[in-house]
This record gives C-alpha cells, sequence and structure tokens, in this order.
C-alpha cells in the first residue's frame, strides 16, 4: 500500500484549467449558430470533458485493464441501447411505404364462405 | 512519510483478505463496477432525452431557451471546482497531510451546496413561471412538446441533484473519519472511493449542462 | 456416536442476532434460501389460484379483476423475489467462495446490507400486495399501468429495490472472482458454475440500472407526469417496452446461466468425468451474456415496432442458440461413456437437460417473424418461457439443492423420496405445460380470463398436473425438513465431487478452511483422481 503510486498534483492542476476552459469554449461556442453542427460541437467538447475528468481525476489512466473493460463495455452497452431504440424509432412504417407499389393494400378481403377454399390467392 | 504532528489510527486489514493490497484493490474494482452500473442507470434518460430532441427539434429550442444558461455554466464551474477539490483531497490523504484532507474536503462539501442553493433557485424560478412537470404544467408555450422537455429536465436533474445530497452525505462521513485519523498513507481506500463517485456526479453534468441548457 | 462437537457455521454462535447480524457467506446464502422458498411458495399459490379459474370456460370463483391480479402476482412473486435470486444469492453465496478457496465474499457487509434491500423490497411487494394488488401483467406495460387503480406504484417500487439488491450481489461477485482466488487458482481452474455466475454479474450490473430507472420513471409517469410515455403529451408507449425489456431479456439469462453452470458441476460429479470443452462452456456463458444485450426487440415484434428492427433482432435472436448449442451437446458429450450415478441431483440435471432443450426450441420458433404473427400472446409462449423458467431454472436450482443440501446443512435427505419426488416434478410440469403448448397451437390467448368452450378439456388437463406438480413439491418439502432434524450425518464429500467446496469440512468451518487450499489441477480431474 506504501508502495502505492500517487498522481502528482500538477496533473490535476493543469485538468482543472483546462474543464474550466472547455466549459467556456461550450458557452462560446453555443453563442454562434452552426447549424446541424452544433449539438456534434457541444457533445465533442462534453466528450473531451468527459474523458480528462475519467482519465486524470478518476485515475483511469493509471487502472489495469479490467476496469478499462468495465467502463468501455457500459459504454458500449449504452450505445447499442441508442443504436436499437433509433433503429427501430427512424423506421417505423417504411415497409409500407416501399412495399406499397408490390401489393394492393386497398383490395377488398374476400369472404370465405363456408366449404368453399377461395380461388385464386 | 511526512505526518503534521497529528495521531493516526492503524488500519486492520480484513480477516478474510491476505494484506492490505488486496483489500484495496478489491474495494476500488467493486466500485469502478458500481459506476458501470451508474452510468447505465442515468443512460435511460439520456435516450430518451435523445428520441424526444430527434423528434420535437421546435419544442426542445423553445424549452430550452427558457432556463437560464448562466446559471448552468455558473453550476457546471462549481461542480468542476468541487471535484478538483476532491482530488486533492485524496491527493493529501495519501500523503498523510491529516488537516488539508479535511479542509480540502469541507469545500467541496461547500461546493455541493452552493450547486444545490443555485438549483433551488433555478427550480423555483421556473415555478414561478408555472413551469412544472407534465401533469401540472400551466406555463405558455408555443409547441405542445414542451413538457415534455420539463418532464424530463425535472426527472434528470431531480436525480442528479439527489446524487449531490448522497455525495454530501458520503464526504461528512469521510470527514469525520479523517478528523478521528483513520486515513493515512496506508489507508485512504474511502476517501479514494467517496472521490470516484463524486466525480461521476460531476461526469453527468458535463453531459447535462450543454444538452439542457444549450440546445440550437 | 462422538460426544465431541466440531465447530462449524452453524453452532459457531447461537440466537436469532447472530443470523440477523452475520456477515458470513453461508450463513446469508441460508437466509436467502429461506425467503426464497417462501417466495416460491406464495408464487406457487397463486399459480395454482389462477389455475383452478382456468377450470371452467366461466367464472369459477374469481372475478375478473382478481384473476388479473392473481396472474401479475404470480409471475412477479416469481420474477423478482423467486428466480432472479434463486441461484446466484442463495446457492451462490454459499458456493461462491467455498469453490474458489477464500474466506468470504470481497465485501461480506455488502453482501448483508444486499440481502436486507431484497428484504425490504419483498415487504414493498407484499404491501402491495394487501393494498389493491396490482393487476398490470408483471411486465407493467404502460398506458395501462399508468391507469390502473391498484398499487403499481408500491409494485414497481419493490422491483426497483430489489434490483439494486441484484445489482450489490453482482458488484460482490465480481470483484471476489477477480481477487478473492485461492493460490494456483488460475481463470481456467475455476469451476463453471463460477464461470456462469460471473457472466451473470456482468448482465446484473450492466442490465439491472436500466430497469431501475424506467420503473422510477413509471412511478413518476403517474405521480406527476413525465410524458414519455404517455402519447396525449407526444410520448411513446412503445419506449415503454424498449426500456423494460432492454433489462428483462438480460435478466433472463440473469436466470439462466448460473443454471447452466449448476448443471456443468452436476454432470461432472455424477458421471465421474472430466467436462468435455471446458473453456467453450466458459467462453459460451460470456458470449450469452454479450447476445442477451442484442435481442430485446422480439419482444416487440407485434407491438408496433418498426419491420426493419423486427427483422434485426429476429436474426440476432438466432444468434442466442449458438452458445446454448454449445453447452447442451458438451454436456451430452461428458455424459458419453461416463459412469453416471442417477442420484437425485443428476435427475434434476437430467429433467434440465430434456426440458430446456424443448424451451430452448420452442424460442427458435417464436424468434421467427412469421410464425410468431401467429403465436405471439398465446399459451405458447406461456409454455415456451415455462419451460426455459421452470424447466430450465428450477430444475437446476433443485438439482443444486439437493447437490448442496448435504454441505450446507450436515444432514443426508431420503434418496428414495428425493427420486420420487423429482418423479412427481418431471411428469406434473410436462403435464402442466405442454398441455399449454398444444392450447397455445390452436389459438389460446393467454391472460384471458374467459375463453371458448372448445378449449376447456385441454385447459382442465392442464389443472390436474398442477396437483401432481404440487406434490413433488410438498414430498420435497417434507423430506427436506425432516433430513434437517432426523437425516442421516453427511460426509465431508457425499458425491465425490472435486471442486473445493467437498475439501471443506461438512458443514463448513466459519471460516470455510482450516488452511488455505492450493489448487494445482482443473476442476473436474478425475482421471488424476483416479476415476
Amino acid at each position: 500500500m506504501s508502495g502505492h503510486f500517487i498522481i502528482p498534483v500538477s496533473y490535476y492542476v493543469k485538468t482543472f484549467i483546462g474543464l474550466l476552459f472547455l466549459t467556456f469554449i461550450t458557452v462560446l461556442a453555443a453563442q454562434f449558430d452552426f447549424g446541424a453542427l452544433n449539438l456534434t460541437i457541444a457533445l465533442l467538447i462534453a466528450v473531451v470533458k468527459a474523458s480528462l475528468v475519467l482519465l486524470i481525476f478518476m485515475g483511469l489512466r493509471w487502472e489495469k485493464g479490467f476496469t478499462w473493460v468495465l467502463l468501455l463495455g457500459s459504454v458500449v452497452c449504452v450505445l447499442i441501447f441508442f443504436f436499437f431504440v433509433f433503429a427501430d424509432l427512424m423506421t417505423r412504417g417504411a415497409i409500407d411505404i416501399e412495399e406499397a407499389g408490390f401489393h394492393d393494400l386497398k383490395s377488398p378481403v374476400i369472404k370465405i364462405e363456408k366449404g368453399h377454399a377461395p380461388t385464386g390467392h | 512519510m511526512a505526518t503534521t504532528g497529528t495521531s493516526f489510527i492503524k488500519h486492520e486489514v480484513a480477516h478474510h483478505f491476505d494484506n492490505a493490497e488486496q483489500e484495496f484493490e478489491s474495494a476500488k474494482l467493486g466500485m469502478w463496477a458500481f459506476m458501470a452500473q451508474e452510468i447505465l442507470f442515468f443512460s435511460a434518460l439520456f435516450v430518451a432525452y435523445a428520441i424526444f430532441r430527434y423528434l420535437y427539434p421546435e419544442a426542445f429550442l423553445e424549452a430550452s431557451s427558457l432556463l437560464s444558461w448562466k446559471m448552468g455554466a455558473f453550476n457546471t464551474a462549481v461542480l468542476i471546482t468541487s471535484s478538483f477539490t476532491m482530488v486533492m483531497a485524496v491527493n493529501s490523504a495519501q500523503t498523510s497531510q491529516k488537516k488539508k484532507t479535511f479542509n480540502f474536503l469541507l469545500v467541496t462539501i461547500l461546493l455541493a451546496a452552493l450547486f444545490l442553493v443555485v438549483k433551488y433557485f433555478e427550480y423555483m424560478s421556473k415555478f414561478h413561471h408555472g413551469i412544472f412537470p407534465p401533469n401540472y404544467f400551466n406555463a405558455m408555450a408555443v409547441f405542445e412538446q414542451v413538457p415534455i422537455f420539463f418532464g424530463i429536465y425535472f426527472v434528470i436533474t431531480g436525480l442528479h441533484a439527489l446524487h449531490i445530497l448522497i455525495g454530501i452525505g458520503l464526504i461528512i462521513w469521510i470527514m469525520r473519519r479523517t478528523a478521528r485519523g483513520e486515513f493515512h498513507a496506508d489507508y485512504f481506500t474511502p476517501v479514494e472511493l467517496v472521490g470516484l463517485y463524486w466525480h461521476f456526479v460531476d461526469l453527468v453534468w458535463i453531459f447535462l449542462f450543454p444538452l439542457l441548457y444549450l440546445v440550437g | 456416536m462422538s460426544t465431541k462437537t466440531i465447530k462449524n457455521y452453524l453452532n459457531c454462535e447461537t440466537g436469532i442476532m447472530s443470523w440477523l447480524t452475520t456477515l458470513d457467506h453461508k450463513r446469508i446464502g441460508v437466509m436467502y434460501l429461506l425467503f426464497i422458498a417462501i417466495s416460491f411458495g406464495l408464487g406457487g399459490f397463486f399459480a395454482l389460484a389462477l389455475r383452478m379459474e382456468l377450470l371452467t370456460p366461466t367464472q369459477l370463483y374469481l372475478t375478473a379483476k382478481q384473476y388479473n391480479q392473481a396472474f401479475t402476482l404470480h409471475g412477479a412473486v416469481m420474477v423478482f423475489l423467486f428466480i432472479i435470486p434463486s441461484i446466484p444469492a442463495a446457492l451462490g453465496n454459499f458456493v461462491l467462495p467455498l469453490q474458489l478457496g477464500a474466506k468470504d465474499v470481497a465485501f461480506p457487509r455488502l453482501n448483508l446490507a444486499s440481502f436486507y434491500v431484497y428484504v425490504l423490497g419483498a415487504a414493498f411487494a407484499i404491501f402491495s400486495l394487501f393494498n389493491g394488488a396490482v393487476d398490470t401483467g408483471w411486465t407493467f406495460y404502460t398506458p395501462y399501468s399508468t391507469q390502473s387503480d391498484t398499487s403499481v406504484i408500491s409494485m414497481t417500487l419493490a422491483a426497483f429495490i430489489l434490483g439494486f439488491s441484484s445489482i450489490l450481489t453482482g458488484v460482490n461477485f465480481i470483484a471476489t472472482i477477480h481477487k478473492m482466488r485461492a493460490p494456483g487458482m488460475t481463470w481456467f481452474r475455476m469451476p463453471l458454475f463460477v464461470w456462469a455466475l460471473y457472466a451473470t454479474a456482468i448482465i446484473q450490473i450492466l442490465a439491472t440500472p436500466v430497469v431501475g430507472i424506467t420503473l422510477l420513471l413509471l412511478i413518476f409517469e403517474s405521480t406527476f407526469g413525465v410524458g414519455i410515455f404517455d402519447p396525449a403529451l407526444g410520448g411513446d408507449p412503445i419506449l415503454f417496452q424498449h426500456f423494460f425489456w432492454f433489462y428483462s431479456h438480460p435478466a433472463v439469462y440473469i436466470m439462466v446461466l448460473p443454471a447452466m453452470g449448476v448443471m456443468s458441476e452436476l454432470v461432472t460429479t455424477f458421471c465421474k468425468k472430466n467436462i468435455f470443452g471446458y473453456k467453450l462452456i466458459a467462453y459460451s456463458s460470456l458470449a450469452i451474456a454479450i447476445i442477451s444485450f442484442l435481442v430485446w426487440g422480439h419482444h416487440l415484434f407485434l407491438s408496433g415496432q418498426s419491420s426493419y428492427a423486427n427483422m434485426i433482432f429476429s436474426l440476432l435472436t438466432f444468434l442466442v442458440g449458438i452458445p446454448s448449442g454449445i453447452k447442451v451437446f458438451n454436456w451430452v458429450t461428458t455424459m458419453y461413456k461416463g459412469t453416471i450415478d442417477l442420484k437425485t441431483p443428476f435427475l434434476y440435471f437430467l429433467s434440465f437437460l430434456f426440458l430446456f432443450c424443448i424451451g430452448g426450441f420452442t424460442g427458435m420458433f417464436l424468434g421467427a417473424l412469421s410464425v410468431d404473427v401467429h403465436l405471439h400472446d398465446t399459451y405458447f409462449v406461456v409454455a415456451h418461457f415455462h419451460y426455459t423458467m421452470m424447466g430450465g431454472v428450477v430444475m437446476a436450482f433443485l438439482g443444486g439443492l439437493h447437490y448442496w443440501w448435504p454441505k450446507m446443512f450436515g444432514k443426508m435427505y431420503s434418496e428414495k423420496w428425493g427420486r420420487i419426488a423429482a418423479a412427481f416434478v418431471f411428469v406434473g410440469f410436462n403435464w402442466v405445460f405442454f398441455t399449454q403448448f398444444i392450447l397455445g397451437t390452436k389459438g389460446m390467448p393467454r391472460r384471458y380470463y374467459n375463453y371458448l368452450d372448445q378449449f376447456q378439456p385441454l385447459h382442465a388437463f392442464s389443472t390436474m398436473g398442477t396437483f401432481v406438480l404440487g406434490t413433488g413439491f410438498i414430498i420435497m418439502a417434507v423430506y427436506l425438513i425432516h433430513s434437517l432434524f432426523k437425516g442421516e450425518k453427511a460426509p465431508a464429500n457425499p458425491w465425490g465431487g472435486l471442486t473445493l467446496e467437498w475439501v471443506a469440512d461438512t458443514p463448513p468451518d466459519h471460516h470455510n478452511f482450516h488452511e488455505t487450499p492450493t489448487v494445482t489441477t482443473g476442476p473436474y480431474d478425475y482421471e488424476k483422481a483416479g476415476y
């Protein structure tokens, strides 16, 4: 335990200044309209900030393999969650539009009389 | 290690561990596993946010403009600073500086309380304008999906504030133990674990700030 | 009879407080076992109540609402209070540190805390039972669950709390498996039950929090509104199903993976043969854990989910068959030319093998899109998941319980009655649920209170089977309890198992081992042991 590696304070100070600076950048960037890029830029800065907190403050940089596996595993799970929910949401009803040309969806249903198989298909 | 003249309590390794190293590593691993579950816990809220922002971009734009980004930015700075004082507290514990550990923890708590105070005024100004969760929402809004944004806003910031409250409780707990001299270069596991938890709370807010306050 | 009593974990301390405040993983395991047995009895009572009602096509003795409450409580109690904690929390707690050669789990206090969290969750569930029992089905689908006048909030809160118990157990097991292994116990010398618990713990940590937040959102939705599940505000009820099944499908593997781990233990011990394909079984547990996160959409095929998402989920669902198949083939191959000993635990192993295959294959039917259109929400689905959950998990749980019972309590149960009960359970189970496969293919929808007259013979036949099944469980309860008081004293290793728990005393010492064991071979090296 005594031989435990202690992260130098200078790392913390630099990270702290970096985080404050990036917060300022976030607010600054929000004052300009980049159109569709707004969200991307904001998220990109947030990811950089989060990585700084994780790597330095939480000490992930000095952690062993399994901690990385746990953390990346949870991030992958979140991405899977995002991906499939959006895969559903963005394609709902799409098949009805795309296959509308193949089938006559408005054709009347043929009533089956008892004892008589319907002709055709 | 330089001890500042104060007495420390020697740490006894729990009976089922072979040595202090194994005890420390296990505790840290367990805490990281707990962090993984915290990420997933908040993930559903972020997914919900993403979906409805995708579906109703104009409503989100309008709703977000009703929030005060200045308060949000101020709180971001407060939390980042508290994260910094937290790592300094951990560092002081690792180098057996009892007084310094205690003081850094105290500053962390004060910053956490400041965050909650700002949050309180923010909530109050929303309530004042009739901005409540959807069932009680009675503010004027152009888009009819604006209440959904505030539904998500109140749940996610509310749960985040709850995490901060729990964090304050945990920090008070390790402050008392610090005062008793339990933490020093040979044993600082609880300080480090509470630190991890506290940074996670900061981490969530880092994403919440641009997503909630700076839409558009 | 020697008059000298050897101290063990059961008699080292006495009095009720020594149990309630214990940090010993073995005692916590036993306490879980007690609560799980009670929950199983409660869930079984509701099952019996609703099967009785279904004897006739019209009302027999329950009102429609009471019937809805009965099947909801049957599901909720069985899933949240019984199956999820059954193998990991009860058997796992007892066996895991012993198999690793450790003195305890990594965080004994957290272990006790998760037990009390479980008790608190159970208390909420019981409270909701007497306070307008919930009638939404155990899945709590919106929009009905936000409108039902029954106690949805207290039941979802119960499930939320129970979820935390499960997460904390998972955290504990992961740290234990990583850090507490005995000297020489490398990853590939761990018993396969440990591997299974490891894969389970990963799912518990990564999936359970999502159901926690989902149920919390449901509570908020029905109190002050969030709007995300409410179509009137622009929300999406299908989103609830996504959120719910993101956890609840992996939860199925939280239930079945430990069961598969128990199977691997049983097959080697009762065939006296090294396991066939050790690494493949270990890796397939992890594969199941990973794939389990990719298939939840197959519960939403007919809920209005996009057809393209349906296709992706259907394809991914079939992938689960691969690692499951690997395990089944490896168990069968292990039996080949083994010295098979048909003791009670092995009878449950065989039951599992047979029933789980049926449950698994019918799962493939349901994963196929076009077939699912016909079978969705029919008794076919009910039969399918009972074949996996009860035919799979419960059989493995019973197998494991009989296998480790002598180790837990130091007493042997009656082998004769054990076999008789196993026969009753196996026959009764198939009687009840195979009938329901037929009912489902004939078009009987699940959760219906009244039904067409033509289904009555099959329904009545299925209900008759519940009595056979119930008789099996009553016999089991009688001889197990009898064994505690009058049973023969168990030797340290009654079955000839090679894993480390059989090295410990019976019942184990408070500190598990008198000296920390050192591991030099794989867990099932029967050839070296002289078989």
